[in-house]
């Protein structure tokens, strides 16, 4: 006895037709649930995906000494509070024996983070300001717009310059005006901006070239009074094991400082995997959020569906008359609260392909909606449906057909 | 010999209002044999509804015996009895009960979903088609229940009623809300039905109608008077 699949959704689609104005009520809380939802998971799938491949366009053979021991699971990666507010012990003099007592490694380069900003006829910028070298032009996070990076010799004559983001640039100088040979003011001393370098890519990394001014590492250890680093970026020469390396680095340095274990080595993987993570958990929380208005939307059905049970106690009783046991009402309502609220849920990826549509063209977040999701928002409206369908169905199913034929 | 279509044996209906007992039927006994045309006269009150219920299978008697196709029923289960509705008995009610939104077609095919008689969707649509045309109704397949008249409503009813090929046609009142000439046509339907052997049972008010009958039962109190 065994009711039709079909014939149940062709009802149900029916019953939905017939009350479309009020279905779409119905649905909207499930519509804004499903878009909230797949659209949050996208966007943060867009970031993760933008922030990897700068990552990745690092190379694979990076390796970063940080200072302070970070872990993957305490939010370390290249901004990690620990790294950058804690008391350095890397030093220049580190980063000068790694290069003499390390093999298999290609580059190095310092950063040492600085506090100060640039002062030019009144305005002032506040850049993400570092000391380098010119060798930080292996990892690819810039490209020189105008003028020059830093070089060998600003090192070595601890020259007064610096390279500007062009964001930075932008905040100290008026349009048409030429950045270059400009002198800004940083802390006590004067500066020539050299060069202005851009990036075309959003950086969560901690280092977006557009908003950074770089000047050079001896420079800054002399006027700032410090020789303590934040960062050691290296690249592993070809034929070495990165991990391998990242290992022997850490036992130099543990032993350097004295059997003390106060830096942490990352490879690009650890990055990526704490990357996962931050950004898993984030979006996790955001959607988990966002969940709340699917419920809502689950409740309205039900209270729909209450209704609907109550207006239709009639056809009930008809149904139940011709043959209908309470099996084949309570499948019967069960089917049009998972239609209608499956309805809903294709509304709402409908929708995020469009929110995601206007993100794309009016934000730098380009948000990626990935099959699973939809799958999952799917899944999770049919089962919204049938779950705050079930009280509805039950009193459906419960109905005397005696009285049900009598309702008027 | 035909047989015995409803054996009812001292049937009891008994409601329990709170602490009071209300007996809506009292010990009634009916043999309907296949093929008879029966009408129930009585006025409101008597217990005709109770019996109705309980001819149909909505009900169960408090106690007594009822076999139903020379089958005892009174003890089965509402999954049972939801099938034997659905295989045994066509229901037709005075005011039609048709689904609205729904064209006649579909409403005659209705009591398909909840069978098993092991036909293709097609061979049902059929089936349903030429008994619509049977009754009249050739042109209005396509109808929705409220773009048909009174009179083609309940002919619609009675193409459902006799889908399934129940043993039993069950009518309540089914001219109660006609005018007295198309009253009289689904009469003549009911006729012809019992003229092809069906077996028909009809509570009705109104004694012109109960004229069509072979035979009147009548309640009074819970009690049949007349059989």
């Amino acid at each position: 006895m065994k009711m039709n699949f079909f014939e149940n959704i062709i009802i149900a689609l029916r019953s939905v037709w017939a009350n479309k104005v009020r279905a779409f009520l119905t649905m909207l809380g499930v519509i804004i649930g499903v878009s909230a939802v797949i659209t949050l998971i996208a966007m943060g799938q867009g970031v993760k995906s933008s922030i990897s491949s700068e990552i990745e366009a690092m190379g694979s053979n990076l390796l970063i000494i940080l200072p302070g021991r970070v872990t993957l699971d305490n939010g370390g990666g290249l901004g990690g509070i620990s790294s950058s507010a804690g008391i350095s012990t890397l030093t220049l003099d580190d980063k000068k024996a790694i290069n003499e007592n390390i093999e298999g490694i290609e580059n190095t380069a310092a950063i040492m983070m600085l506090s100060g900003t640039l002062k030019y006829e009144g305005k002032e910028a506040f850049p993400f300001l570092v000391g380098g070298e010119q060798e930080l032009e292996f990892m690819n996070l810039y490209n020189v717009a105008d003028g020059r990076f830093l070089n060998e010799q600003d090192n070595i004559e601890m020259k007064k310059v610096v390279v500007v983001g062009k964001t930075v640039a932008a905040d100290l100088f008026g349009e048409g005006e030429d950045p270059l040979s400009k002198i800004v003011v940083i802390g006590k001393d004067e500066y020539e901006i050299i060069g202005v370098m851009e990036t075309e890519s959003l950086s969560t990394v901690g280092i977006d070239a557009n908003s950074m001014a770089v000047m050079p590492i001896q420079t800054a250890a002399k006027a700032f009074d410090n020789n303590k680093l934040h960062r050691i970026m290296l690249s592993v020469s070809e034929g070495y094991e990165i991990d391998e390396r990242s290992e022997a680095i850490k036992n130099f340095m543990i032993e350097r400082h004295e059997g003390v274990e106060d830096i942490s080595v990352l490879t690009q993987e650890d990055i990526l995997s704490t990357l996962d993570l931050v950004l898993g958990l984030m979006t996790a929380l955001l959607s988990g959020i966002a969940a709340i208005s699917l419920v809502v939307g689950g409740i309205g059905i039900m209270n729909i569906m209450l209704v609907s049970v109550t207006e239709r106690t009639k056809e009930i009783g008809i149904r139940k008359a011709m043959g209908a046991t309470a099996g084949n009402i309570l499948t019967q309502f069960l089917t049009e609260a998972a239609v209608l609220s499956l309805i809903g849920g294709g509304i709402g990826v409908g929708l995020s392909y469009f929110a995601s549509f206007l993100l794309k063209s009016f934000t730098d977040i380009a948000p990626e909606i990935t099959p699973s999701s939809i799958l999952m928002a799917f899944t999770i409206s049919v089962l919204i449906g049938i779950i705050f369908g079930v009280a509805p169905a039950v009193k459906a199913a419960r109905k005397d057909p005696i009285e049900a034929l009598r309702y008027e | 010999m035909p047989k015995n279509v409803i054996e009812l044996k001292g049937v009891h209906k008994i409601y329990k209002m709170g602490e009071n007992e209300i007996p809506a039927l009292k010990d009634a006994s009916i043999i309907i044999k296949q093929g008879e045309f029966v009408a129930i006269m009585g006025p409101s009150g008597s217990g005709k509804s109770t019996l109705m219920n309980i001819l149909g299978l909505l009900d169960r008697p408090t106690y007594g015996k009822y076999l139903l196709n020379e089958e005892r029923v009174d003890k089965k289960n509402d999954k049972q009895l939801a099938r034997l509705r659905n295989q045994e008995i066509g229901f037709i009610f005075q005011v039609f009960n048709l689904l609205p939104r729904t064209s006649a077609l579909n409403n005659v095919m209705m009591p398909f979903s909840y069978g098993k008689n092991g036909w293709s969707k097609r061979k049902r649509k059929k089936h349903a088609m030429k008994l619509l045309e049977e009754i009249g109704l050739k042109e209005r397949i396509k109808h929705k229940p409220n773009e048909l008249s009174g009179g083609e409503r309940q002919r619609v009813a009675i193409a459902r009623a006799i889908v399934n090929d129940p043993v039993l046609i069950l009518a309540d009142e089914p001219t109660g809300t006609l005018d007295s000439r198309t009253g009289q046509e689904i009469m003549e339907i009911f006729k012809k039905l019992n003229e092809q052997g069906r077996t028909i049972l009809m509570v009705t008010h109104d004694e012109n109608m109960a004229k069509y009958a072979d035979r009147i039962i009548r309640l009074k109190d819970g009690k049949i008077i007349e059989n």
